[in-house]
């Protein structure tokens, strides 16, 4: 692992997704009901809404009917949005919300709905490193490590550490998003980054020589 | 900064919330630290390996979305047509209704009105109770028609207990300001007081028509034989 990877902030917050719209106008639009500005949320925002509830619930058909319910409630509800937070923060809560209901009503079934770890989906936005297969291929084994390490945490760390780490929240988005204070999300945040060293440094012991 | 110390930054080094200065001294420890160093470049290819993993919506989404949106659509405009028509529907009835009310209500103020004037009618024409035994006794209305008792006016009686008959009682009504008859005083005639309090615990209720003169109601007196009180039980 070259050392350049942990130089500056910049380089430790530079993969963050660029999701700056101008949601003040676009709330406008919504509040009207105009139907273009629909589009316009659901193709800005689909791919962030889809990725965080495949993440927290591990389970592309539960993440796909989550994803559908969260736009009609945006479509529906946005009445409802007082604007006090993003556009995105809304979303993220809804998100956050109905994934959680979710899971809690498979448990009430008394099943998981987890998918095993073959089942890797393969449309990938960026990076996909489809001419170095040998980097592709590592690529894929941390991938899975890092899927079983996420599979092992409480679902609420998850979600914290998923906002935080994939989606680049600030710990008082994540607050807002999760409803809980900004000390629980870095208790969260701390107790799965330690999980995840843990677990992660384990597999890679047991894997690399 | 040690081992210690990093650990309890390390959060904060990693999603960028230290101080230039706390920073450059964590970057210095991750440096020399071959221990913490591991423990922040995993967190970091956890980081990338979930960003490099980041998947691209189904493309079924947007049909899924777009249907689901578009029925929520249909049901909205049929709640909104059954909403305009149970408007309209309210209108039409309301239109409807609009004569009969406009008949029901003088109608109705009509029969208000005679009923009030059967209680108002002016002092003279209607009967008064006088109650004499308790006040919560029920009221015999038949027998107090036939009593045929005899008026006087008050300015007549003289409040002696001479010209009270030992078979009967006096009973003085006076108006109040409403004009109203109301008991002022029951007197009987000497040692009769028991026998008074015999009959009053039995019987319900005299009623007084208060004596006219030249039409107008005033202060009188009545006297009422025992034996002509109505006596219930």
């Amino acid at each position: 692992m070259a050392e350049s990877t942990i130089s500056t902030n910049a380089d430790l917050l530079s993969c963050y997704p660029e999701t700056n719209h101008p949601d003040d106008a676009l709330v406008e639009a919504l509040r009207k009901g105009e139907t273009a500005a629909f589009e316009l949320t659901f193709r800005a925002y689909k791919n962030l809404v889809y990725n965080l509830s495949y993440r927290i619930l591990l389970n592309r058909e539960d993440a796909l009917d989550v994803s559908q319910e969260v736009f009609l409630t945006v479509f529906q509800k946005i009445t409802s949005f007082r604007g006090d937070c993003s556009l995105k923060s809304w979303l993220f809560r809804i998100t956050f919300n109905k994934s959680l209901n979710k899971r809690k009503w498979w448990n009430r079934r008394g099943k998981s709905r987890t998918e095993p770890l073959t089942l890797l989906h393969a449309e990938r936005i960026g990076n996909g490193h489809r001419d170095r297969p040998d980097v592709s291929c590592l690529s894929h084994e941390i991938e899975h490590l890092v899927r079983g390490s996420m599979e092992k945490l409480p679902v609420v760390q998850r979600a914290a550490i998923l906002l935080r780490d994939l989606e680049g929240c600030s710990y008082e988005e994540i607050a807002e998003i999760t409803g809980t204070s900004i000390g629980t999300v870095k208790s969260r945040i701390a107790r799965a980054r330690a999980a995840i060293q843990l677990d992660l440094g384990n597999s890679l012991r047991g894997r690399m020589p | 900064m040690n081992c210690v110390e990093f650990r309890c930054l390390q959060n904060e080094y990693l999603d960028g919330r230290l101080s230039n200065e706390q920073r450059n001294e964590a970057e210095e420890h991750v440096r020399t630290c071959s221990r913490c160093r591991t423990g922040v470049e995993l967190l970091l290819l956890f980081r990338r390996s979930l960003q490099e993993s980041r998947s691209a919506a189904p493309v079924a989404l947007e049909s899924l979305v777009m249907g689901s949106v578009n029925r929520a659509l249909q049901r909205e405009s049929i709640w909104k047509e059954w909403v305009t028509r149970l408007r309209n529907w309210k209108q039409h009835w309301e239109l409807k209704f609009l004569f009969s009310k406009l008949v029901a209500a003088p109608v109705t103020m009509f029969f208000f009105a005679l009923i009030l004037a059967q209680f108002s009618s002016a002092p003279g024409t209607a009967w008064y109770p006088v109650y004499l035994s308790r006040a919560d006794s029920t009221l015999n209305s038949d027998s107090v028609e036939t009593l045929q008792l005899s008026y006087a006016p008050m300015a007549e009686f003289a409040e002696n207990s001479s010209i009270i008959p030992d078979d009967s009682f006096v009973v003085l009504t006076r108006l109040n300001k409403d004009g109203v008859p109301t008991l002022e005083k029951i007197l009987v005639a000497p040692n009769h007081e028991l026998l008074l309090r015999l009959y009053s615990n039995r019987m319900e209720a005299i009623r007084c028509r208060p004596l006219l003169l030249n039409g107008n109601a005033q202060d009188s007196f009545i006297i009422v034989p025992y034996q002509k009180i109505s006596v219930v039980g």
